[in-house]
């Protein structure tokens, strides 16, 4: 009697992680979708904290820290002052953890890289060389991942597009990477439900802003 | 019990489910009853919940009943949770959330303490700034000038800080002292801090009040901070019109080891040809110098630096003998120095962090002086521990030990003697940060020093407090006693002398924000048993000093400019060396003020700065008049300019510098000299009406384009 109840009850325990487990994919996947639209940091905000949630209530999903992070990455680009190091350090948070269950991924380098970038701003003559080295070093690791990732490409041709000219960028400079990275952004296919995909949308804009220059 | 747990786990992640959803409303502001947007609302261990709308409303649909814990996380607030009975027809909900104090905002000293770098609360300016501050050419103890609390002794180049004179200031490298850091010079010539700001990424200026683990200054300590593993190898080539500079980094693949070396060589020689001079050269300066740095990265966050300076320098000149009609009689300098500085830094355990170093000083000195020869060579080796750790979350603890010995050797070509003199110096210190309330922190702390020469001991309790009194401002007061040994050839002269002493008080405050800061400081020191030399030496000086300093700085209201004002007021006057009554000295002016501006256009790569500085006229000594030092020098008006273009060439990054001192062309008296029956005077002013400095640096290697800008003058 007892062992039927166990089995029955290990039965419902797996059908139950199962049945969450699709309906946190499911949200992922509608929150996900929010993120291109998302350009006021109300809605990012809101996006974060959708995001964080399942973070919190699945310590093991690592998409949802990698997208609280991301979330919070891209609130670090609209902040202005020492208000970037405060979402900054909180997407750093749960980029640690993403990191934890996904060591070594192109993926989580990428966004290493897309955040210190996003730390420079807080005061480029003085954080240029230590936070802009930082970034380097992860697109340089991105890369060596996963070739084929665009968002490394992308995060180089940002970064010196917005250096300006008298120190080595501008954006000429910057045309070479940002097509490489669309190239690619073309080129690839979702690996799996809910990968990363963001950046190919900013990827154009850049582009257009530097040929019309 | 088997049964048991698996009841458990099954209710855990089964929630109790209803049919009928439950709405909970509610309302989310902060302490000052304003609305919160954005609070992450939840019912906790599901993902059931919403966000704050911009009223602070919250309203979270969901099917879940009974009790549980709602949390409320907003990223600048102190997190939140609430046991709440979820059932239908409940309350409305309302939440007050307190902020976060993050260890930047949180309460911290900085009473009498200035500081450079980003990581510092009471950072008034970055390293960036000393070579960017126009008419320091790269100086940081020019650069530390144009901030209150300092004096403009144009004819020193020493940090004459609140009153004090420019031996009661002392620096300090990695917790090292360097009784040598400024370059040998002669007579009335301001000379150079012998390092470059490149080496430090911190630096804090200490105008009074500081923590006991510094001795051994009545007034100032300027500690700095060597840098750490450079971000990647590089090469820089500096060439200016008197001398250049090499220097490489390298930096293993593991990035766990580094370091560099730096080789330079100048000769004013050509210059002074070219910009004419007031003093009379014989041997215009001429100087080689090398550094060297290691870094090793070590188990438990440790690191093993490694620092070593040597330098030879020669120079002389005509200096004329006001007792002789201004007739020019030879002195030349010849100098060596040479510093090791070793140091560990890392944890001992997960709350205790150690700190131990081994610093060797050495210089020799030979002087001519009309026909007197002395040849001086001093040996100092110095070791220093401490060890900090976090007692309990609101308390730290700091306590440290420190022994140096000193052996010096003068010879004296004219009596043929030579004079050994060695001392040790021991010190102890305890300190502790408690964190009392929020917003209240208190720092007690006490030193004992003895001195061997002297034979005396001297224990020096110290007291900070500081109050946070609103978000981005806080006040400061604190009050210790300082103490020093009077120099080594005036013990070696009388060794019954004692330590002179000083009490501080200092009460600040300090509103800083989005980088705009404000500061304000006003202090009172006591000076007790102050040297006096005359008719033979003795403690039995005397004096005060206060004032207020004023400083205010704003790089954030147009895109590109940043400046800073700076106001000192000092009151002032003492009895000490050859003073026969108490007087004001003759390196205290009672106003100095300062204007500093830069703009960088940064599209276009190129910089523009200037400095401005006042203060009114300082003390000077005439023996026609009978009141003691009641003269006054002329007020002092100083104003420098700079500008830098910044290109890259391939690989290369270059900066090219131009700046002027003394644009104006303003003569500056800083002081008169006068022949013992007052016949006969000489005013004692700046090497030159103008001083031009053209320089190009050149960065090969990785992209530093971040650190090509702080090789600007």
């Amino acid at each position: 009697m007892i062992k039927k109840i166990i089995s029955t009850s290990i039965l419902s325990f797996g059908l139950t992680m199962a049945f969450t487990q699709s309906l946190y994919d499911s949200i992922l996947t509608a929150r996900i979708s929010g993120l291109d639209t998302a350009y006021t940091a109300n809605t990012l905000q809101r996006l974060a904290n959708d995001f964080e949630r399942i973070a919190l209530a699945e310590e093991n999903n690592w998409l949802a820290h990698y997208y609280t992070a991301y979330s919070y990455v891209q609130l670090a680009y609209l902040a202005k002052g020492e208000q970037i190091d405060v979402y900054a350090d909180q997407a750093e948070l749960y980029l640690k953890n993403a990191e934890k269950n996904q060591p070594e991924n192109s993926e989580m380098y990428a966004l290493y890289a897309y955040l210190y970038g996003a730390k420079v701003n807080v005061d480029p003559m003085v954080r240029g060389a230590e936070m802009g080295r930082k970034s380097a070093g992860y697109i340089d690791l991105s890369i060596q991942a996963d070739p084929e990732n665009p968002r490394p490409y992308l995060i180089r041709g940002m970064g010196i597009y917005y250096t300006p000219k008298a120190f080595g960028g501008g954006t000429e400079k910057a045309v070479p990477y940002l097509e490489k990275a669309l190239e690619k952004y073309e080129a690839s296919e979702p690996q799996y439900l809910n990968a990363p995909g963001w950046g190919k949308a900013l990827t154009e804009q850049l582009l257009k802003a530097c040929l019309k220059k | 019990m088997r049964f048991f747990l698996v009841i458990v786990c099954f209710c855990s992640v089964c929630p109790i489910w209803s049919y009928a959803q439950t709405v909970i409303k509610g309302k989310v502001t902060n302490e000052s009853r304003g609305p919160l947007t954005g609070v992450n609302v939840f019912i906790k261990g599901t993902i059931e919940g919403t966000s704050t709308n911009e009223n602070g409303v919250f309203m979270i649909n969901t099917r879940i009943t009974g009790d549980t814990m709602i949390v409320f996380r907003h990223i600048a607030m102190q997190e939140v949770q609430l046991p709440v009975n979820i059932h239908t027809g409940m309350a409305d909900i309302s939440v007050q959330m307190k902020e976060k104090t993050t260890e930047l905002e949180g309460v911290v000293i900085t009473a009498g303490n200035l500081g450079v770098g980003d990581r510092n609360k009471a950072t008034v300016m970055n390293t960036m700034d000393v070579e960017t501050t126009a008419g320091t050419d790269g100086d940081i103890t020019g650069a530390l000038r144009t901030l209150p609390g300092t004096q403009q002794v144009g004819e020193s180049g020493l940090l004459f800080v609140r009153g004090g004179s420019g031996e009661e200031t002392k620096i300090m490298i990695d917790g090292l002292d360097i009784p040598n850091p400024f370059f040998a010079g002669v007579p009335d010539v301001a000379q150079r801090n012998r390092f470059s700001p490149h080496l430090f990424k911190g630096i804090v200026f200490n105008t009074g009040g500081y923590s006991a683990q510094y001795g051994g200054a009545l007034s100032s300590v300027l500690a700095l901070e060597t840098k750490d593993h450079p971000g990647k190898p590089s090469t820089v080539i500096a060439l200016i019109p008197y001398g250049g500079q090499v220097g490489h980094d390298f930096l293993n693949k593991k990035q766990d080891m580094s370091g560099g070396f730096d080789i330079g060589y100048s000769n004013f020689g050509p210059y002074y040809k070219v910009v004419p001079q007031n003093v009379d050269w014989l041997k215009a300066p001429e100087s080689g110098m090398i550094t060297a740095n290691f870094r090793k990265s070590t188990k438990g966050n440790g690191m093993i630096k490694w620092y070593g300076y040597g330098n030879l320098l020669r120079q002389s000149i005509h200096y004329p003998d006001v007792e002789q009609q201004g007739r020019p009689f030879l002195y030349s300098v010849k100098n060596a120095n040479a510093i090791s500085l070793l140091t560990y830094t890392g944890n001992l355990s997960e709350k205790w962090n150690m700190y131990a170093g081994y610093g060797f000083n050495f210089n020799k000195d030979h002087i001519e002086n009309q026909s007197m020869v002395t040849g001086i060579n001093s040996f100092r080796h110095q070791l220093r521990m401490a060890f900090t750790g976090v007692l309990t979350s609101r308390a730290k603890l700091n306590v440290g030990m420190e022994g140096s010995h000193l052996h010096t050797i003068t010879d004296s070509v004219q009596t043929n003697r030579s004079i050994q003199y060695r001392d040790n110096e021991t010190a102890i210190w305890i300190e502790s940060d408690w964190r009392i309330k929020r917003d209240i922190m208190i720092r007690p702390g006490i030193r004992a020093e003895y001195n061997e020469a002297i034979g005396n001991a001297i224990l020096l309790p110290r007291l900070s407090l500081a109050y946070r009194t609103s978000r981005y401002s806080q006040l400061n007061l604190s009050a210790g006693t300082y103490a020093q040994k009077p120099g080594y050839i005036f013990i070696s002269e009388n060794p019954m002398l004692h330590f002179t002493r000083a009490t501080h008080y200092i009460a600040n405050f300090q509103h800083g924000h989005q980088k705009r800061i404000f500061r304000a400081e006003a202090y009172y020191k006591d000076y007790r048993k102050l040297l006096t030399t005359v008719p033979q030496s003795a403690n039995n000086g005397n004096g005060y000093a206060g004032g207020i300093d004023i400083f205010w700085r704003d790089p954030k209201t147009v895109r590109g400019f940043d400046y800073w004002v700076s106001y000192t007021w000092l009151q002032t006057e003492r009895r000490f060396m050859d003073y026969p009554v108490r007087a004001t000295p003759i390196f205290a002016s009672p106003h100095t003020g300062h204007v500093v501006v830069k703009y960088f256009f940064e599209r276009i790569g190129v910089f523009l700065g200037s400095s401005y500085s006042v203060a009114a006229g300082r003390p000077y000594y005439n023996p026609n008049n009978r009141e003691f030092l009641a003269d006054r020098t002329p007020v002092y008006h100083n104003l420098n300019f700079n500008t830098a273009l910044l290109r890259r060439w391939g690989k290369t990054f270059n900066t090219f510098v131009f700046a002027v001192n003394n644009l104006a062309g303003n003569e500056q008296v800083f002081n008169y000299r006068y022949s013992t029956d007052g016949s006969y005077r000489l005013p004692v002013t700046l090497p030159y009406k103008r001083s031009f400095i053209i320089g190009w640096f050149i960065s090969i290697g990785q992209d530093r384009s971040g650190e090509i800008l702080e090789q600007l003058p």
